[in-house]
């Protein structure tokens, strides 16, 4: 899709979905993001970063089962393809450990 | 508790409604398998912030990822949104207000009156079922008897009682009388009546309103032997007592009773309607029986257990009245408890205030009625604006824009219009209007803690009534403007002309438009005729001569003892008081007559069934719905009123067994036109209605004299006079002829008043004619109010007349053109285009003037009937006529000008 890079929120998601497996969604991805990033995000922002995401090809989607807790509404499931995003996270993390290459005893002093 | 929760969702529903068509379904989901997995374990602030989060947050993700292309649907959304409305269509809707200062203007007004003028029967509807303005308001409740054919009833002292006793639904109950005046004089002499409540020992804890100064009553105050106390109401405080802040201990005399003031009530606290004085409530204070009479308006009201509802107090209380109806069936039996919101129980209207009743329903068509007329307008000087614009909307089609995106800009357009006009609408409404109509129209009548201001679900309504007037004023003209094919507006736009025809539709809209105004005409000129039809009338009474007071004595004395009431005593009483004043204002100097009457020339009574003994109708009786004036004998020569057919009332007449009555010319002319009345027995009763109360008495009419009613009904009362012996009128309204100023005399009544017996009160004193004028003041600001919209109105029709003509007469410029190539003379051609015009004018004209006439008689019948006719019947016509000549202006002008350039230009141009 041209695009080489991740925003941050969406670099987040991806990689929370990474951590569910490579496959969930919306709400187990807003809930591992406020648990283990500490981040709070409704589901409908998550809905819509991975719709995006899908637009651009980096993940796929399918409707699943309801639950029903959901009122008989379904669940539209969120696959990453790895080949396409796993080179991009990789570019990310490394251009993210070089500009902290040196910085860390910083973080120490404070 | 339960409504609330089902409630929350619908938030969830609207976030989910915001985002894209595709999106919705999985994020409702998402939503709300978050909503019940684990926000509804969070706390209640929690939860409620998390649930307000989510539409704002749904715009927001709207608006950050409007450029984003579904992955599943391609480009296509759904709603507005989805055809692509942006920003830019508001900002271009803001810049066309701009460019377009007229239709600013004038669209902006119409929607601005519009739909406040459409909400207010709504509006006043919802504003009656509000909850009480305390702490706690929601929970408190009226109790109250419902009996067939009958008034609503407050339960009497011993039910009271019992159901403070038994029902457990009710936290506590209190009882309060309402609507009486008492005197309230102070150490230095000054006197002067007070609206005073009578309230038992609960009513203060009730309302949850602390004292400002000192203490409220509390249920020791009530108490049989208790020493007499009161509480200031903050108005009577500062005006009667300086505001001194050493008030509290001070001896008032209340109703020629001492009473030890004991706290002051802080402002805006006027409870339970508009009082300003508070004693205890005693024993007499209460009808002992539910079905006696007089009722004296007393309320009982409480305020509901933790968990109780208004159906599970009802049902308790029906569960207890059947207990009582065992007892005792008699009083009991045909009586039903309700327990209603404490606005409808003060007010006795049905439980869920007036939205019943069927009458309201025609008055809430006819406000929004006046909306639809005004979009239609505005609707129509948008088609033109449209038409002028059709070369820019043929290029955005060749560049692309589909039929909705462009409907959808026009949309926004008209809803940039429509909300800023509704805004200034409701922002006019709050703060001008509705306190002008809560001073003017319901002076004396609205409690004051009634909110009548603009409500969030009046603004919510107006909102939706904003989105409905872009789609009638904005979307039909788009869809209009963009109904041919891409390539023919194209074409057209070429040639720099409109793709709207005006065809059968701009006929089929100037037809129903100017018969909507000859309507609208009708209405005002009915109304206009009527108030002056009212003020000739008046003629010949020289009211700025007379003073206007009411004589009354309160029903039951303050802090008196005695356990029931003796309606024989108290008419002797008043009636001697009377009759007192009356001799000691004859050795007054400076003082003329005096009259004394239920009402001196308003008739505040909406009027009764009156059965006209008749040997001619079917069943030996007809009956006509008059108003009933009770009068002493002197009265119409105390106010210089002669008697035109037959006697006056005499000194016997009064407590004589043959009972006599006068009645006015609109009775005669209405009831028994060109027929001799005189002799002849009428008697108010009703045999149209079943459980109606027993006929009264028959009295021979003796006499007939011109009408001298200013009744605030739509159209003069028919009024019957019987004649009264003293004490029989409660209050006692008086019209006192004086030599010099009226008013000047108010202070010398009241001491003549409280030196014949310190418990009896003058008030509302005011020079006769200003207290005609004051009570036509309601009737006088409706009637302007109404006007200025009616004017507003037909000012709205004429310009969309002028700018539909004016547009369809241009867009013939090529024809014209050619008639003039092909050698038609220029007269010849004016006169064809003006022709259809005035033709279809007329056309709306002639459908008019029957609509309006039907309406204004089905309304009130017995305007036509009278000099009011003549008054609708030329201004309709003078407003037809102007119609048209605004038709023939709108023609002519394009045509005109059309022939003045060469006809090979105007068929290069057309």
């Amino acid at each position: 899709m041209g695009r080489s890079r991740f925003g941050e929120l969406e670099e987040q998601v991806v990689l929370s979905l990474l951590r569910l497996g490579g496959e969930s969604y919306a709400v187990p991805v807003a809930e591992e993001l406020a648990e283990v990033a500490n981040r709070d995000v409704s589901p409908a922002t998550v809905y819509m970063v991975l719709r995006r995401l899908e637009a651009q090809g980096l993940v796929s989607s399918h409707v699943g089962d309801p639950l029903p807790v959901r009122g008989g509404r379904p669940r539209r499931f969120y696959t990453v393809d790895r080949e396409a995003v796993l080179p991009m996270l990789q570019r990310s993390r490394r251009a993210m450990l070089s500009l902290w290459d040196g910085l860390e005893p910083m973080l120490d002093e404070s | 508790m339960k409504r609330r929760e089902a409630g929350l969702p619908v938030l969830l529903r609207l976030a989910a409604w915001i985002l894209p068509g595709d999106a919705r379904e999985d994020v409702l989901g998402d939503l709300l398998e978050q909503w019940s997995g684990q926000v509804t374990t969070r706390a209640l602030p929690i939860r409620a912030l998390w649930l307000l989060r989510q539409p704002v947050l749904a715009i927001a993700l709207r608006v950050r990822f409007r450029s984003d292309p579904s992955p599943r649907r391609g480009l296509q959304g759904s709603g507005i949104a989805g055809l692509g409305a942006s920003w830019l269509d508001v900002k271009l809707g803001i810049r066309m207000l701009r460019r377009q200062p007229m239709l600013t203007i004038v669209g902006g007004i119409a929607i601005a009156f519009g739909i406040p003028t459409g909400l207010f029967p709504g509006h006043l509807q919802r504003s009656y079922l509000l909850p009480l303005p305390v702490d706690g308001g929601a929970d408190i409740r009226v109790i109250r008897y419902l009996a067939p054919g009958r008034p609503e009833q407050s339960p009497s002292r011993s039910d009271f009682e019992r159901f403070a006793e038994e029902l457990s639904t009710f936290e506590s109950l209190a009882a309060s009388t309402g609507g009486g005046f008492h005197n309230l004089v102070t150490a230095d002499g000054g006197s002067a009546p007070e609206r005073t409540a009578e309230v038992s020992g609960a009513f203060f804890t009730i309302l949850g309103t602390p004292a400002q100064l000192g203490r409220p009553l509390v249920p020791a105050d009530v108490e049989e032997g208790a020493e007499p106390v009161a509480v200031l109401g903050h108005d009577t405080w500062r005006v009667r007592f300086a505001s001194d802040p050493d008030v509290v201990g001070a001896s008032v005399q209340i109703g020629g009773v001492m009473h030890t003031v004991v706290g002051v009530m802080p402002e805006g606290f006027r409870y339970p309607y508009l009082e300003d004085l508070w004693i205890p409530l005693h024993a007499t204070g209460f009808a002992d029986d539910p079905t006696g009479l007089p009722n004296r308006g007393h309320v009982v009201f409480g305020r509901l257990a933790g968990s109780a509802s208004t159906e599970s107090a009802e049902a308790e209380l029906r569960t207890v009245h059947a207990r009582m109806a065992l007892e005792d069936p008699e009083t009991y039996g045909g009586l039903r408890p309700e327990v209603v919101g404490f606005t409808v129980g003060l007010f006795g209207s049905s439980r869920d205030g007036f939205v019943s009743d069927p009458e309201f329903m025609v008055v809430q068509l006819m406000f929004l009625l006046i909306l639809v007329v005004a979009c239609m307008n505005v609707g129509m000087l948008t088609l033109a604006r449209t038409a002028a614009r059709a070369p820019e909307l043929a290029v955005r089609t060749a560049l692309g824009a589909g039929r909705g995106r462009i409907v959808a800009q026009l949309f926004v357009e008209s809803l940039v219009l429509a909300g800023l006009a509704a805004a200034a609408g409701l922002f006019l409404a709050d703060r001008v209007a509705l306190p002008m109509a809560n001073a003017w129209l319901f002076d004396d009548y609205l409690p004051s803690w009634y909110d009548l201001g603009v409500t969030g679900t009046s603004a919510a309504w107006a909102v939706g009534l904003a989105i409905l007037c872009a789609a009638v004023v904005g979307v039909l003209p788009a869809l209009k403007a963009t109904s041919k094919a891409i390539h023919e507006n194209i074409q057209r736009a070429g040639a720099s002309r409109s793709s709207i025809r005006f065809g059968a539709f701009s006929s089929t809209l100037l037809v129903v438009d100017v018969a909507a105004a000859m309507v609208i005409l009708s209405f005002g000129a009915a109304m206009t005729g009527e108030t002056l039809h009212n003020a000739a009338q008046r003629g010949g009474l020289e009211l700025e001569h007379f003073l206007y007071a009411q004589l009354d004595l309160p029903r039951y004395p303050a802090a008196d003892a005695r356990q029931t009431f003796d309606e024989a005593d108290f008419r002797r009483r008043l009636g001697d008081i009377q009759q007192e004043l009356t001799r000691r204002l004859a050795l007054e100097p400076g003082v003329g007559s005096v009259a004394v009457g239920t009402s001196i020339v308003l008739t505040d009574d909406f009027g009764s069934a009156l059965e006209i003994e008749d040997d001619d109708a079917p069943d030996g009786g007809r009956f006509v719905t008059t108003s009933r004036v009770r009068v002493d004998p002197g009265f119409f020569a105390a106010l210089g009123q002669p008697v035109r057919e037959g006697r006056d009332f005499r000194l016997s007449d009064a407590g004589s067994d043959e009972r006599v009555a006068i009645v006015n010319r609109t009775f005669v002319d209405g009831a028994l036109p060109g027929r001799n009345v005189i002799g002849r027995r009428i008697r108010f009763a009703d045999r149209r209605r079943t459980n109606a109360p027993p006929p009264g008495p028959w009295h021979t009419i003796v006499g007939v004299v011109d009408d001298m009613d200013a009744s605030e009904e739509p159209s003069p009362s028919r009024v019957a006079y019987l004649v009264a012996a003293p004490g029989e009128i409660a209050p006692a309204a008086l019209a006192i002829r004086t030599d010099g100023d009226p008013e000047a005399f108010a202070s010398r009544l009241r001491e003549l008043a409280r030196d014949i017996d310190p418990s009896a009160t003058i008030r509302d004193t005011d020079r006769l004619d200003r207290r005609v004028l004051r009570g036509q003041g309601p009737l006088l600001a409706g009637i302007g109010g109404t006007g200025f919209l009616f004017l507003v109105l037909v000012g709205l029709s004429s310009s969309g007349i002028y700018a539909l003509l004016s547009l369809a007469v241009t867009q013939r410029t090529r024809e014209i053109g050619i008639r003039s190539a092909l050698g038609a003379g220029g007269g010849n051609i004016v006169r064809t285009v003006v022709s259809r015009a005035v033709l279809q004018l007329a056309i709306g004209v002639l459908l008019g003037l029957p609509l309006g006439a039907y309406g204004v008689s089905a309304v009130a019948p017995s305007l036509l009937s009278r000099g009011v006719a003549a008054v609708i019947g030329s201004t309709v016509l003078v407003g037809g006529g102007l119609m048209l000549l605004i038709g023939v202006l709108a023609c002519t002008a394009p045509t005109l000008r059309a022939l003045r350039i060469s006809p090979d230009q105007a068929l290069r141009e057309g």
